[in-house]
């Protein structure tokens, strides 16, 4: 047998470990031993000597895994959202197997197409640009990428689109990771994305001596490997320390893979490892673990000598279409906030209007899509009906058809007619206040689909021929799935049917009466660092009312909420019909005798209730109080959609003319109707929420 | 399976190992093609195993150095 290499690759540009830093780490005193060695237990003396004990199947000097493209769109790493433009969202096509357009076709049959045509353009030199846009090659590419158990070869042999953007993935790891690196790019392009690993030495004690900055830093750790330690608290202490290390190092997103072992202290370890995540900004644990336990014992391969790791060739395909469809969108890019949903032939089998509520025919895999659709609006995300049909039917079928799992009330928005799919996706994203790039819609009317993609290029799509693939794409849907979850999410359902009422009682009260009955009530927190997640949700999407578009990255607003002279103030507000929960937040810093404000950002759900001006007059007025600061000084950046901020910045300080990058000063003595903002017919308190 | 059909199946698998076209009766080692590195060896045992569902042990795995020797113990396994 031939004597493999025991090296680990090294990417050009990122070196070996060589420096560690200061918490390196006495429990690495000894460590379980290479792969395939079990039990052997090596000593380490020199943290950085562990390297040299890892087994790998690479060669000294190959690269690995690295998809090379001399194309350079982006120096930096995409890591916060807000610099990425919604990618051109691409038409999920599903599988052909079952759907009722195209029976003859196996699946089976389909793969050996694709697999005969890409030979076919190989030889012939296939122009990708052209073949991107093709319908057939679509629709055969996301059967692939949505087969339960898709193949390495097809996977390697789809065409990469053209247009994505880089997106660098430094990996710190202890095995061979570059098996998962090196198919989760035809999941993230997807996305909009191409992934460029980044691969170091192995390393147990992730001494992360060349952080790239501009990387996505993603930490792939066999715990395994550590022998008796993950379930010590030591080790625990140790791992929360190294996070932070990395932490301080790069304000991109942080990936940490979690333990997926067979070992009974696994779970314990991830519960404490999420809790570790949470405390961190813009830190993720990836759930491993969860593949393990779908795949069983498919999830090993313990031929690990040539390999370097002991996953298997499925479990390293799965975790690399997790990785490329959930786990890197989810990190990089804006949820998805809407699911705008067909009815006949989606939903169900038949034709509403002609087989009538009782005729049309509801699956298990209806039903599991329906649950499905119900699991995402639990975490917040908006259910509309998009359907040409009509609203009476609709009625019918959810009162008539318990089978029919989601209720009419669990629709926020529906466009129910037979307006043109266009006008009524603009309609529903009218209702639900946000724009249409943020709704994807579900059809399976390959027509419908092409028109929207038309009329509404930024609109994400998926062709859903049948509910097996429909369930697929919607656990799968890059993001859609794999956010988490806070506050915000869940009350901006409750908000949204409570801004009916309100506009029902605005439009029988004058204004003044108006703001009264509304009995509004605002809550402030000052350096909140528990809300630092909001806060910078707040920052990257506000688009309306935003003054500064600074675009806060979760770790950036960390920053300011422990730096001294520095104001970051969270702003609640409930009213008579609903708690709206954190809708606001200013960032503010001592500038002399100024109070600097970096930028004001207001949800667009708390827009409309007239209470801006003693929104923020209310934050502001105790700070200069208490500093004694003289002035207020506004930072404006112009952006597309942020004439509403400027229009309340002209109102609110009196300025004449605000340009883009303008800094308006004011005295707060001269501010206009100082006095009648802070005495606004709002009830407001603050709260210390600092833990 | 037929020896063609194997040669023809390992043929396609080394096209996309090498990044280049490669035909059922052309001949390539490890030493002849620079791009077929150790990652692209291990992707292609496993892109093998999908395709013909066999199962090399460590030792074939690393010692398999050229397209012929794979047709051979991919026929081989067939046969068993």
């Amino acid at each position: 047998m031939e004597a493999l290499l025991l090296r680990a690759v090294v990417e050009d540009d990122v070196e070996a470990a060589g420096h560690g830093d200061d918490e390196l780490v006495e429990v690495f005193v000894s460590v379980a031993a290479a792969f395939g060695a079990a039990g052997n237990v090596v000593k380490i003396v020199d943290a950085f000597d562990f390297k040299g004990d890892v087994a790998t199947a690479f060669n000294e000097s190959e690269i690995a895994a690295r998809i090379v493209d001399a194309r350079k769109v982006q120096d930096a790493a995409v890591g916060e959202a807000h610099e990425l433009a919604v990618p051109h969202w691409p038409i999920m096509m599903t599988r052909a197997g079952g759907s009722r357009h195209r029976k003859d076709i196996t699946v089976k049959a389909r793969a050996e197409a694709i697999r005969g045509e890409l030979a076919r353009r190989r030889g012939i030199g296939y122009n990708r640009e052209i073949g991107s846009t093709m319908p057939l090659l679509n629709s055969i590419e996301e059967e692939i990428r949505a087969a339960p158990s898709v193949r390495r070869a097809d996977l390697l042999q789809l065409s990469e689109p053209p247009g994505l953007r880089e997106v660098r993935v430094q990996v710190h790891r202890n095995y061979a990771f570059e098996l998962v690196g090196s198919v989760v790019g035809p999941f993230l392009w997807l996305s909009g994305l191409r992934p460029v690993f980044v691969y170091g030495d192995y390393d147990d004690s992730l001494s992360f001596s060349n952080v790239n900055p501009d990387a996505v830093q993603m930490i792939a750790l066999d715990f395994d490997r550590y022998g008796e330690k993950p379930g010590t608290k030591e080790f625990g202490e140790w791992f929360a320390g190294r996070l932070r290390n990395l932490r301080s190092k790069t304000d991109k997103p942080i990936i940490v893979c979690n333990w997926a072992s067979v070992d009974g202290r696994a779970e314990k370890f991830n519960r404490d490892l999420e809790r570790i995540a949470e405390r961190l900004p813009s830190a993720f644990t990836w759930n491993v673990a969860g593949i393990l336990q779908e795949m069983g014992d498919r999830f090993f391969d313990e031929r690990t000598t040539v390999t370097g790791t002991r996953l298997s060739n499925s479990a390293s395909i799965e975790m690399g279409r997790n990785l490329g469809l959930v786990r890197l969108p989810s990190a990089l890019l804006p949820r998805i906030k809407a699911v705008a949903v067909d009815l006949d032939n989606t939903l169900y089998d038949g034709v509403l209007g002609e087989d009538g509520a009782s005729g049309i025919r509801i699956s298990a895999g209806h039903q599991a899509v329906h649950q499905e659709l119900l699991r995402l609006r639990g975490e917040g995300v908006f259910l509309a009906v998009l359907s040409k049909n009509d609203e009476r039917d609709f009625a019918e079928l959810c009162e008539k058809r318990a089978d029919f799992q989601i209720k009419e009330t669990e629709f926020s928005a529906r466009s129910i007619g037979w307006h043109s799919k266009a006008d009524g996706l603009r309609k529903i994203a009218e209702q639900l206040r946000i724009g249409t790039d943020a709704i994807l819609v579900v059809d399976d009317n390959l027509g419908e689909i092409s028109q929207l993609r038309a009329a509404c290029p930024d609109t994400p799509l998926l062709h859903s021929q049948n509910p097996e693939q429909t369930l697929f794409w919607l656990r799968h849907y890059p993001a859609l799935n794999g956010y988490r979850a806070h506050g915000a999410t869940a009350l901006r359902l409750n908000d949204l049917d409570a801004s009916r009422e309100r506009e029902l009682l605005r439009a029988t009260t004058t204004e003044a009466d108006y703001v009264r009955e509304m009995q509004i009530e605002l809550t402030y927190a000052l350096n909140p660092m528990s809300l630092c997640g909001r806060l910078a949700e707040l920052s990257r999407k506000t688009n309306q009312f935003n003054t500064g578009l600074r675009r806060f990255s979760e770790v950036e607003v960390a920053r300011s909420l422990e730096a001294p002279e520095h104001f970051t103030i969270a702003i609640g507000m409930r009213d008579r019909f609903c708690d709206s929960g954190i809708i606001g937040a200013v960032f503010a810093r001592k500038d002399g005798d100024a109070l600097l404000i970096d930028e004001v950002a207001i949800s667009c759900r708390a827009l409309g209730r007239t209470v801006e001006s003693p929104m923020i007059a209310l934050a502001l007025a105790p700070i200069l109080e208490e500093h004694r600061l003289q002035d207020v000084a506004f930072r404006f950046r112009e952006g597309p959609r942020n004439l509403p901020a400027r229009m309340w910045l002209a109102a609110f300080t009196g300025a004449k003319e605000i340009n883009d990058g303008s800094i308006i000063r004011i005295s707060w003595e001269e501010v206009p109707q100082r006095e009648e903002h802070v005495k606004a017919s709002v009830t407001a308190r603050w709260e210390n929420l600092a833990g | 399976m037929k020896r063609s059909e194997i040669k023809n199946g390992v043929a396609e698998l080394l096209s996309i190992t090498v990044g280049r076209p490669i035909t059922g009766n052309e001949s390539i080692t490890r030493e002849s093609e620079p791009t077929w590195d150790s990652l692209k060896h291990v992707q292609l045992i496993l892109m093998l195993e999908e395709r013909f569902g066999v199962q090399f042990s460590e030792e074939e795995m690393a010692g398999l150095r050229d397209s012929d020797e794979i047709a051979r113990a991919i026929e081989k396994k067939s046969e068993a």
